[in-house]
């Protein structure tokens, strides 16, 4: 590493974290609907006069009886809210990263200070 | 439809045409489906013993990437290695649209590997897909050592290893860079979605047949994961080239010192 990487990090963490809570509990709730690749290729065989999203649920929904079509996983937690979901995640992401470097540094890290991170 | 749109539907359609025939039917396609696209293994997907010696080996390569991320870290990592795991957890949630009217999300481990190092990018993703198990069922408990081995160590060490491969014989500019980015992103989405396949098949319940449609769908899967991936490590290398692992690899027009380029 070349000397000015002592610059700091901090506005690049910070702008870093804003745009991560930003996705997680803003643009995640635009999350898409439309079926995923597998789905589809169920739409393709079956239901191949489904123009939309809606259409092809509803004409599975009545070839299996059973709804398939969920693109999210199960919401989490037991959260209704996404943007709950998006921020508890963010925050205990950043939490435990942060924390096992931190722990790693603290139990005898062989490089302290200014050795490089590039192998 | 454009004609090339329909020729890959046509692809995904054959396969799972052949997958039908072979008598498998709803419950499966649901827990199918699930993993196809999120890639996230579900509990009750995998057997007894597949779970047993994936956690066996996932614990080791974790225990194996803390004693060699000690070497590779410095004091500066730790908002760094945070942050990206925040990142990489945000991006999941985001399902996106992709060719042909579906839809998937990034995984990132190729993009943390590339980033962070292969040990350390491990380390970060097998974080997420730990609170995602634990905190949210996003993935099962039982398959959590599968889909660290997959999504984690293949794809962030795999993905590392493979982008200097490709940058050994490139010339150190921009597009080279971001180009050996885009191709390791793709290649570790596919590899690991095989693996994703042998888990399934050979310690769980799914036939062969998981394994032309985890790769056909991946294949598409993978131009996202490209893309976003691609996007990322572009940003960071006109803002911070400096924080990027690789630094030998970095383009000759952005010196590793963090020169301001935005």
């Amino acid at each position: 590493m070349t000397s000015s990487s002592s610059r700091s990090v901090v506005p690049f963490v910070l702008a870093g974290l804003v745009v991560s809570l930003f996705i997680a509990v803003i643009v995640s709730n635009f999350a898409a609907e439309s079926p995923d690749a597998l789905q589809r290729a169920v739409i393709d065989s079956s239901c191949q006069g489904a123009a939309t999203a809606e259409e092809a649920e509803e004409c599975l929904a009545e070839q299996e009886g059973d709804p398939v079509l969920q693109v999210q996983p199960e919401p989490l937690f037991g959260y209704e809210a996404t943007w709950l979901s998006g921020l508890v995640g963010v925050i205990a992401c950043f939490a435990l990263g942060a924390g096992i470097v931190l722990l790693l540094h603290r139990t005898g890290g062989a490089s302290s200070g200014t050795s490089g991170r590039v192998r | 439809m454009p004609g090339k749109r329909k020729g890959k539907r046509r692809v995904v359609r054959a396969r799972f045409e052949v997958w039908l025939a072979e008598g498998f039917v709803h419950e499966e396609i649901a827990v199918l489906r699930q993993v196809a696209v999120l890639m996230h293994i579900p509990d009750g997907l995998i057997g007894f013993a597949m779970a047993v010696v994936t956690w066996v080996v996932a614990i080791g390569a974790i225990a194996y990437a803390l004693k060699r991320s000690r070497v590779e870290l410095d004091d500066r990592s730790i908002p760094i290695v945070g942050l990206i795991a925040a990142f990489v957890f945000a991006a999941q949630m985001v399902t996106i649209p992709v060719a042909g009217g579906t839809s998937a999300h990034l995984l990132g481990g190729a993009m943390a590997g590339i980033m962070l190092g292969p040990w350390v990018g491990m380390l970060v993703v097998s974080v997420v897909y730990m609170v995602q198990a634990i905190g949210f069922a996003d993935g099962g408990i039982t398959a959590l050592g599968a889909n660290i081995l997959a999504m984690g160590v293949l794809a962030a060490v795999g993905g590392y290893y493979l982008f200097r491969a490709v940058t050994a014989f490139l010339p150190r500019t921009r597009w080279a860079y971001l180009g050996a980015v885009a191709v390791a992103s793709w290649v570790t989405i596919v590899v690991a979605a095989v693996l994703v396949a042998v888990f399934i098949v050979f310690g769980g319940p799914l036939p062969l047949a998981a394994f032309p449609i985890m790769i056909g769908v991946h294949m598409l899967v993978g131009i996202l994961e490209a893309t976003i991936s691609t996007s990322v490590v572009a940003a960071v290398l006109a803002t911070r080239p400096d924080l990027l692992a690789n630094g030998d690899r970095l383009p000759a027009s952005e010196p590793a010192d963090g020169r301001e380029v935005a």
